[in-house]
């Protein structure tokens, strides 16, 4: 019985001893790229990217299999050999889809691309066979553009389009061609180019002016109720045209939503001598039909819209004598805004009441009905105004032809953007980050050259007094490049035409009532352009208020925008190193 | 005597596992604080890379010649062996990070010199911007910033549908210059009249309705987008730590609320 008791104690005691031993040693974690065969892997390794926590198996332990991607193929930091029997997805992993040569990845160990085993050079090989451009790929291995000045028809360029490059294949030759639409290339495009004849008898499109259905005319489709002759029985229609003399001209039904100047110019073939009278047929259907008109003079195009009712007109409910019909109250035409080259996204609703009959407020104003001017009016090029985006925007209270923009009209009415950067942040940011001064006296005599200027009280735990700029100190902005920021309120008293590039950055900007012009980006959190009575306000850069702008500027003749802004991107080349912020993508490779 | 024996024996055994036990806590203990002091010296390795960026950057910001900084060189850090290394990396694409919805980026289409802080010429040569997909679909504008003024873009893979852009291209088919991920495209010409042109100086190109990472690409080597700092460091202990860093400062970004007109 003793000797039992001994031999079962004898036992307990190896077991207990091995199994301590193991798994001590097994509670050693290796950091390592791969665990080695006899290890397991358990984790990442803690504060090792790429490395895992590798511990010695246990021999009875069932192996634990390395994390894998979607075949089984190690995952790790590709070495030769790892991906044998796979092919990669990326550069660091394995898989088994396969890649188009579509992608440009590098291909750095066993890699293929559908098929086709990556090019020497580190890139997608291209097919030995030349004929489509995923198979000439400009970039990959043996794939060049040569720009050219093609003509129209050049190439493998169709004959409305001029070729303007070639894609060649090494060893293969010509692939084939870059082409872009050119209506100049004969009539079935568009015209023959001539010179341009200037802006004085470039076709002119006023809406509903210059195209009329029927006898639709603009008093009849905006009364109230419709006119009786802007209903059509039928599809078949009689447009009349009236513009300055055009060459040539074609049409397009569209939808309602959508404007004449977005519809393409192709959508308007075959051009056809200019007359005054066309016989259309309307798109099928009832309801509202819209029709657009592409005028051509030269290189010069526009595009005008009309619209008419498809179906009978409803008759009029006999009204009791005694009782007045409503009236819609007419519109009273208040002070507008007009911006130049620039795009418009703000948290604010847009409200401005664009005129039937627009005033030129400058040589640089078209005296169009667009809310954004775009400066760009030859066909085929794009166009220099924007995006408009608001929450809501209303800009044909008084003409309801007006648009955003034109002949592109960018508009998204029903956004509300968010600001990522604020005068705030961006104050932050300066002291944080760049290289600024700090000055106090306000008669800004510590501004002595280009750069970032912060305006601050002599004691900066107290906010700033205002700041005025005028006569008597605005010359110190002359022939430099800077940014001048201030937490409190900025006063602009006189015109501000400094001859370098400025740009101020502050919590409130307040122009003064006789300031014509300003030159420079301001931008604020609000922003106010004074009272007139007959005057204006002209600002050549940009202007930014986050929050709010109050304008109570006026002209007399109200047809004039009493706020025109006009983007000037020289500014902001100029002040690219210091209005501006620095991203940054930081990687642990080890 | 036979007891004796027997006691004997079992109290070898008993201090033979009270041994084991005291060794195996013992080896524990030490393999434990080795991973501490590991662990202690990667943390020491990592903010000495970081250090060498910092002082990199700094040294090339004032002199743009000084291209590296050997770690030995920076006061106050001892142990420890490496450089920090400036690159200037150009390839024929270029991504950005991430973009927020309503953010930008302002891409450089000549080659910009950080000490002038001016942009050179550019290449009359089509550029392709690609971006991914979404939900929903993000959108962009591109404005093409020249001396002699600029130019508007605008794609929109949601078009058609209400609240977005009507009327404007969206995007499809996506340019096979864009690699797998990116699911739309706008190409922007190589001529001066329709695009980019020997006075272009930079894009910048504002993301609309959802997040996106961009990419450029042109058929020859774009312009140097940013600074690349490498910074590799080795400890000079026993147990040899070594950490290798990588950041990218890009050239000076206009934030794209600043850029578009607002009130």
């Amino acid at each position: 019985m003793r000797r039992v008791f001994v031999s079962l104690f004898i036992s307990l005691f190896v077991y207990f001893f091995i199994s301590s031993f193991v798994a001590s040693v097994q509670a050693i974690c290796y950091c390592r790229t791969n665990c080695r065969a006899n290890e397991e892997l358990v984790d990442t390794c803690p504060g090792y990217a790429s490395r895992y926590c590798c511990t010695i198996t246990a021999p009875t332990a069932t192996p634990k299999p390395a994390p894998t991607s979607s075949t089984g193929c190690n995952c790790n930091i590709p070495q030769p050999g790892d991906c044998t029997g796979a092919t990669c997805v990326a550069t660091t992993q394995c898989g088994t889809e396969g890649i188009s040569c579509n992608t440009q990845d590098n291909a750095t160990t066993t890699k293929y691309c559908n098929g086709l085993q990556c090019g020497a050079t580190g890139r997608c090989a291209y097919s030995p066979t030349c004929g489509g451009t995923s198979q000439c790929k400009p970039g990959t291995a043996g794939c060049t553009i040569t720009q050219v000045n093609g003509g129209c028809g050049g190439g493998t360029c169709s004959a409305c389009y001029t070729q303007t490059g070639t894609i060649s294949c090494t060893g293969l030759g010509h692939c084939s061609d870059t082409c872009v639409f050119d209506a100049s290339c004969g009539t079935s495009c568009g015209p023959a180019p001539t010179n341009n004849p200037g802006p004085g008898s470039a076709p002119t499109c006023v809406d509903w002016q210059s195209i009329t259905i029927n006898s639709c005319t603009l008093a009849g489709f905006q009364s109230n109720p419709i006119g009786s002759n802007c209903y059509t029985p039928n599809q078949s229609v009689t447009l009349h045209l009236s513009s300055n003399a055009p060459t040539y001209m074609g049409f397009a039904n569209v939808p309602l939503a959508t404007a004449c100047s977005a519809v393409p110019d192709t959508s308007f073939l075959p051009l056809e001598a200019y007359s005054t009278t066309k016989s259309w047929t309307l798109a099928a259907g009832t309801g509202t039909k819209k029709v657009c008109v592409g005028y051509v003079k030269g290189l010069l195009t526009a595009k005008c819209q009309a619209r008419i009712i498809v179906g009978v007109a409803p008759t009029a409910t006999p009204t009791p004598t005694a009782t007045p019909p409503p009236t819609t109250p007419t519109p009273i035409q208040g002070p507008w805004t007009k911006l130049k080259n620039t795009s418009f996204i703000s948290k604010n609703s847009l409200t401005s009441s664009i005129p039937l009959v627009p005033v030129s407020y400058d040589l640089d104003d078209d005296g169009s009905t667009n809310f954004i001017i775009n400066s760009e009016l030859i066909v085929g090029r794009p166009s220099t105004a924007g995006v408009a985006g608001a929450p809501a925007i209303n800009i044909t209270g008084v003409n309801i032809a007006a648009k955003t923009s034109s002949p592109n009209e960018y508009k998204v009415a029903g956004y509300s953007p968010s600001y990522l950067m604020a005068p705030d942040s961006f104050l932050s940011y300066i002291k944080a980050r760049k290289q600024h001064t700090a000055i106090t006296h306000s008669d800004l005599s510590e501004i002595t050259g280009s750069g970032i200027y912060v305006y601050q009280n002599a004691n900066p735990q107290l906010p700033p007094d205002p700041l005025d700029i005028g006569i008597s100190n605005s010359t110190v902005f002359n022939d430099k490049n800077l940014v001048l920021i201030s937490q409190g309120t900025i006063n602009i008293s006189s015109d501000f035409n400094p001859t370098g590039s400025v740009a101020i950055v502050a919590d409130q900007i307040i122009f003064g009532n006789t300031v014509a012009q300003a030159r420079g980006i301001f931008i604020a959190n609000d922003i106010t352009t004074g009272s007139t009575a007959n005057q204006g306000l002209k600002i050549v850069g940009n202007l930014i208020a986050q929050n709010s702008l109050t304008n109570s500027r006026k002209w007399s003749n109200t047809n004039i925008p009493s706020l025109f802004i006009v983007f000037d991107q020289q500014k902001y080349i100029n002040l690219l190193p210091y209005l501006s912020t620095a991203n940054y993508d930081w990687r642990q490779i080890q | 005597m036979k007891h004796k024996g027997q006691i004997l024996l079992i109290t070898v055994m008993l201090l033979a596992t009270v041994m084991t036990i005291v060794l195996s806590a013992s080896f524990k203990s030490v393999t434990e604080t080795q991973v501490t002091k590991l662990e202690e010296e990667n943390q020491k390795a990592l903010a000495v890379a970081e250090s060498a960026i910092e002082v990199a950057l700094k040294e090339n910001s004032s002199n743009s010649s000084v291209t590296s900084v050997a770690v030995s060189s920076i006061s106050g850090i001892t142990g420890f062996g490496g450089s920090a290394i400036i690159e200037s990396l150009a390839n024929n694409t270029f991504v950005t990070p991430n973009i927020a919805k309503d953010g930008s980026y302002t891409f450089y289409l000549g080659a910009y010199d950080v000490t002038a802080k001016t942009i050179g010429a550019s290449l009359a040569q089509a550029i392709t911007v690609c971006f991914e997909s979404g939900t929903p679909n993000p959108a962009i504008e591109v404005t093409l910033v020249k001396t002699s003024g600029v130019k508007k873009y605008v794609v929109d893979p949601s078009t058609s549908q209400s609240g977005r852009i009507a009327g404007v291209p969206n995007g499809l088919p996506v340019s096979t210059s864009c690699p797998s991920g990116y699911s739309y495209s706008i190409n922007i010409p190589g001529l001066d009249t329709t695009g980019v042109g020997a006075d272009s100086k930079f894009m910048l190109v504002r993301v609309l309705f959802a997040p996106t990472r961009l990419l450029f690409y042109r058929a020859t080597t774009l312009p140097v987008q940013g600074r690349t700092i490498s910074s590799n460091v080795t400890s000079s202990t026993s147990i040899g730590v070594s950490k290798k860093v990588v950041l990218f400062q890009s050239y000076p970004q206009i934030p794209g609320e600043f850029f578009s007109t607002a009130f």
